[in-house]
């Protein structure tokens, strides 16, 4: 927020900064917690069970992760990330009901619907002119009504082959991970090699100027939405292969997670700057935070406040300063 | 720079494949047909022959007579539900490490009494027990519990308990009995389909129902009611609206006026109620489905100057302390956080290859303003949901009391 | 988001002018929107719940706009100043707590648990308020940690079922009326007339509107605009006391289920106002407002006994429209130069 302090100029440690920016910062914090766990219960931690456990609570974060750190490299925020990821949970589970014939075309639906709300959120923020924060508040509360409206009881079903690609897996690898693992190698690929990747940068960085260049702003911002639409679709299409029904509040509180993770790899939310690696870092993190607690048993009063002082620490710390 | 038509065109490329690629992978097997409920699991419900049926049938109606006569209730049939009785030689088993049986425990988390309750009375009684748990908090939340669920799974307990927080959980729960880990799902119930061996809960229909029938009851089936439901998309909340709005149906002379939802809060509560008081003003009762919503609406009556309209709801201190003496009328039931025992008790009993039955509902005591002296606690806590199976002592050492 | 690098052409402060004809105009059309809209819903409350227009709901309703109205001012402030405080709910659940555990129901207590809750309001505040000012943390993350970070203290410290009652001696404050308007809507007023007063009218104000317009500019000419920034998250954190006050006297009760929400209305009153996200822009005036409108919608959505789903869609479509309208030249703003300073914000 506000460049505000821009008067409280101070040489910094070049090395803390470009830890932070690169992506490095979040991972060393990672590496430190592996090493700690590691010591605590190497038996229990090493196991391929656990790892399978943290791996797989990081791929419906992961997917929904890559969708913020996209919309937030373009300078925007995207609130209705939870929200679009439980519409999609719940209509996967209610449109296949149990039909094997009907997985393909629903997924598929799935994902053009969360483009379809990812067009509506570029126009409005790229065309109209409006707040992305406000957009999408109002897009969460919309998509959120509407999941109620469909229903407000967990229903539907999805099939068997669907959910053994969220609760198998390959000792220590669940399959679902092999889909994070393509959409981060996609996602990697649009963002280094493509022109959009280079212009989403120039966008997120100054828009008057990219703009002055001659970059698309308008179209670079309705893309950005558009992947992150799809992707919290495919986030929420793995949130019911999980469930195997549809639940009305599955994705709930995503977007804030979403937003902390892109935030602690050290992606500035001004836009512009930002690496995928440190967002990685930080699925990872929050992933290995929550499953440690059951883990090491530790009393589950302090859930919340180790979660609190993990996100307050690594933001003091870590967090890319505001100013440019 | 490039022109932006190229791009798009080249993102556009990269979206297809994905989508198209990762749908194929989806599709395994691709009939017309649709699967099968028992598609994901076994075990549950206990196969084609229902074992035992009438004894099994009994012990499910006997909860429900208990119910009406605690609350003075004429007519209170049970709902259509098939009982059977599981044989669980399958699941016999000695203690998979060393010489004590590990029971993994899904809860709730102490997000509020109810929950702190909860857990402390199933630790408790494994200690007396002498069975380890490993515990695992999901803070109230489904998505939480799933990869708590994985997680207890993971480190191989003999046996699994599961306060369900949702049905997001039922795949993981699935993927546990099929690991061959028995699963008790425990305050709470999912789909049939869930795979868990059995089902120990206070039954949301009965209490629905229960409140429902009171209420027509008091009204002499005549007037307007208002249905005040807890959070939506709560199966705790939408199974027992569902129960009681079905009862309201089924009399003509009742007409439900507004459905609302308060949230469990007692804030909220007070703020709808404060609401009912001027639009429906000639309201005749409300069906609430918890003591924290009552003691908002009691306010708010109250504050008003207005007589407070018969209610039910389940048993809280607060709520009794706040109406002992006056001349509020209401039906209260209960949801124990304390049939976490039963749950731990059936759990044991699987261990041992006893028979249990697939759905074990919990009898636990109802009454009626004319019974507040006996339940009222002066010196407990707000929070405590009465009556309390835990003794005094353990309850102070919550704060409970 | 709600950080705006914006050009710095563009950040001329749209705060409190120079008194005028022109400024009065400016001002009286920026408040049309919301007014619009006000009087939009009075009608469909008119056709659709004949019951709306009756003492009963409108005490109802002024309840509510107190309510909503004491945090919204902080978060205006906070606004005003480009950040944004999501720290608000859990400082409510905090105050309820204190105040329960530390009286026990005793009233001669309620004094001292009144200062200690404000003292902890004021810790959460400089809290956000240093990690914002000092490690240029954004706001929206450094108020979100705080959030998880008291609502893990609230667990830990009370094991999920705090025990202990509220005061009675407190309950004047939530339930109270005065003139038969409820007490709350009062300090609602008082604090957005004091809000009001100090910015409009006060140096502080005009230094606090330059910060949010443009902080490094303004550090130049030499105003401390740190401590004014950590200034606004205090007040924001402390008018979260006084919001848990009055929440604690009005059921008396500690209410579990406030704390755990993240509570978005403060934000949307401010915007629906028309309050700007990247500082600088907006008025006391709007946030009252936006308080009413939401207010009276809420009230509305109620007396129509709309599910849970039709609530959240007119919610949603609310700020929607609300936002659109202002964007659009309901106001004097044009939409141009606003498409710079928030259309990729």
């Amino acid at each position: 927020m506000s460049a505000a302090v821009a008067a409280g100029t101070r040489p910094r440690r070049i090395s803390l900064a470009d830890l932070t920016r690169t992506g490095a910062a979040v991972w060393i914090v990672l590496l430190a917690a592996v090493l700690a766990l590691t010591v605590a219960d190497a038996g229990g931690f090493w196991a391929p069970a656990n790892i399978a456990n943290v791996l797989t609570a990081t791929v419906v974060l992961g997917l929904a992760a890559l969708g913020q750190h996209l919309v937030v490299l373009s300078g925007g925020i995207d609130l209705s990330i939870g929200s679009a990821a439980t519409l999609s949970a719940l209509l996967t589970a209610l449109l296949i009901n149990g039909y094997p014939i009907r997985t393909a075309p629903v997924v598929i639906g799935m994902l053009l619907l969360g483009g379809l709300i990812g067009v509506l959120h570029g126009l409005l923020v790229a065309r109209v002119g409006l707040p992305p924060f406000i957009v999408t508040l109002a897009t969460l509360y919309l998509i959120q009504g509407a999941a109620f409206t469909i229903s407000t009881t967990p229903t539907g079903r999805v099939t068997s082959a669907l959910s053994a690609v969220a609760l198998e897996r390959i000792g220590p690898v669940p399959y679902s991970f092999a889909v994070l693992v393509l959409a981060v190698a996609v996602v990697a690929f649009v963002l280094a090699r493509t022109a959009f990747g280079r212009q989403l940068y120039a966008v997120g960085g100054d828009p008057a100027a990219a703009r002055a260049n001659g970059v698309p702003v308008a179209r670079v911002l309705v893309t950005a939405y558009v992947l992150a639409g799809v992707l919290a679709a495919l986030a929420g299409v793995l949130l019911a292969a999980r469930a195997t029904v549809g639940s009305p509040t599955a994705g709930l509180g995503l977007e804030l997670s979403t937003i902390t993770v892109v935030v602690l790899g050290g992606t500035s939310l001004l836009g512009g700057r930002g690496s995928l690696v440190g967002t990685l870092g930080g699925v990872l993190l929050l992933s290995l935070v929550s499953s440690s607690v059951t883990l090491l048993q530790l009393p589950a009063t302090l859930t919340d406040l180790i979660r609190g002082v993990v996100i307050l620490a690594a933001a003091a710390i870590f967090v890319t300063r505001a100013r440019r | 720079m490039r022109t932006h038509i190229g791009v798009s065109g080249r993102a556009r490329q990269l979206r297809l494949p994905l989508a198209v690629g990762l749908a194929a992978a989806l599709v395994a097997a691709c009939g017309t047909e649709q699967e099968g409920a028992s598609a994901g699991g076994e075990g549950g419900g206990g196969g084609g022959d229902c074992a035992n049926a009438e004894e099994a049938q009994a012990s499910y109606e006997e909860a429900w007579t208990e119910t009406a006569e605690q609350l003075g209730l004429e007519d209170l049939q049970p709902t259509a539900e098939e009982v059977c009785e599981v044989d669980t030689a399958e699941w016999a088993a000695e203690p998979k490490q060393g010489d004590t049986y590990r029971i993994a425990f899904a809860a709730q988390g102490p997000t509020n009494s109810w929950g702190l309750t909860n857990e402390e009375a199933f630790r408790s009684h494994a200690e007396e027990l002498g069975v380890e748990v490993l515990y695992a908090s999901a803070n109230g939340d489904a998505t939480a519990q799933v990869d708590n669920i994985q997680q207890l799974a993971s480190q191989d307990p003999d046996a699994l308990v599961v306060v369900p927080m949702g049905e997001g959980i039922t795949g993981q729960v699935q993927a546990a009995a099929n690991q061959g880990i028995p699963v008790v799902l425990c305050a709470g119930r999912l789909g049939s389909d869930s795979g868990a061996v059995s089902t120990v809960t206070r039954q949301y229909e009965l209490l629905g129902t229960a409140y429902a029938e009171w209420l027509v009851q008091q009204l002499g089936g005549e007037g307007q009611v208002a249905v005040l439901s807890g959070l939506a998309g709560v199966p705790t909340a939408e199974f027992q609206k569902a129960a009681a709005l079905e009862v309201f149906a089924e009399h003509p002379g009742i007409e439900v006026v507004t459905e609302q939802y308060t949230e469990w809060s007692p804030t909220v509560a007070k703020q709808v109620a404060a609401n009912l008081v001027t639009q429906y003003p000639d309201l005749d009762g409300i069906w609430s489905d918890s003591g924290y919503g009552d003691l908002g609406v009691v306010q708010a009556y109250q504050e008003a100057g207005k007589p407070v309209p018969p209610l039910t709801g389940d048993a809280i201190n607060a709520f009794l302390k706040a109406v002992q003496g006056t001349d509020v009328r209401f039906g209260l039931s209960s949801f124990p956080p304390e049939q976490s025992v039963e749950c731990l008790d059936t759990a044991m009993s699987v261990l041992a290859g006893e028979p249990v039955l697939d759905k074990v509902y919990i009898n636990s005591p109802s009454f009626t303003h004319e019974q507040i002296d006996q339940y009222v606690r002066p010196e407990c806590s707000d929070n405590l949901f009465v009556p309390s199976s835990l003794p005094d002592e353990q309850l102070r050492g919550l704060g409970l009391c | 988001m709600t950080t705006g690098t914006r050009p710095v052409a563009a950040s001329a402060p749209a705060g409190p002018s120079a008194p005028g004809g022109r400024a009065l105009l400016r001002r009286a059309l920026s408040l049309l929107a919301p007014l619009a809209g006000l009087a939009v819903i009075l009608l469909l409350a008119a056709v659709t719940t004949p019951g709306f227009y009756s003492t009963g709901v409108l005490q109802l309703v002024l309840f509510q706009i107190g309510l909503i109205g004491v945090t919204a001012v902080g978060q205006t402030l906070v606004l005003l100043v480009g950040g944004i405080d999501l720290s608000i709910g859990a400082v409510i659940g905090l105050t309820t707590v204190i105040i329960a555990v530390y009286t026990r129901g005793d009233g001669a207590r309620l004094g001292v648990a009144i200062l200690l809750a404000l003292a902890a309001g004021a810790v959460v505040g400089l809290v956000n308020g240093l990690l914002v000012v000092r490690r240029l943390v954004p706001a929206f993350v450094a108020t979100f940690a705080t959030f998880v970070l008291v609502q893990g203290v609230i667990t830990a410290w009370t094991r999920g079922a705090p025990s202990g009652n509220i005061p009675g001696a407190l309950s004047p404050l939530g339930t109270g009326r005065w003139l038969g308007v409820p007490v709350p809507a009062w300090v609602f007023l008082a604090v957005a007339v004091v809000a009001g007063i100090v910015l409009g009218r006060t140096g502080l104000g005009r230094r606090l509107y330059a910060t949010g317009a443009n902080a490094r500019a303004t550090a130049l000419s030499g105003v401390r605009t740190g401590w004014i920034i950590a200034g606004c998250f205090v007040a924001s954190a402390l008018l979260a006391v006084l919001a848990g006050l009055i929440n604690a006297g009005y059921i008396g009760y500690v209410d579990a289920r406030l704390s755990r929400s993240l509570d978005l209305n403060s934000v949307a009153a401010a915007v629906i106002g028309g309050v700007g996200l990247t500082g600088g822009r907006g008025r006391i005036g709007q946030t009252v407002a936006g308080v009413v409108l939401l207010a009276v919608l809420l009230a509305w959505l109620r007396q129509l006994g709309a599910g849970a789903g039709a609530q959240l869609i007119v919610s949603g479509a609310v700020i929607l429209l609300a936002v659109w309208l202002q964007n659009s030249g309901w106001t004097p703003r044009s939409p141009r130069r606003n498409k710079q300073r928030d259309g990729v914000r």
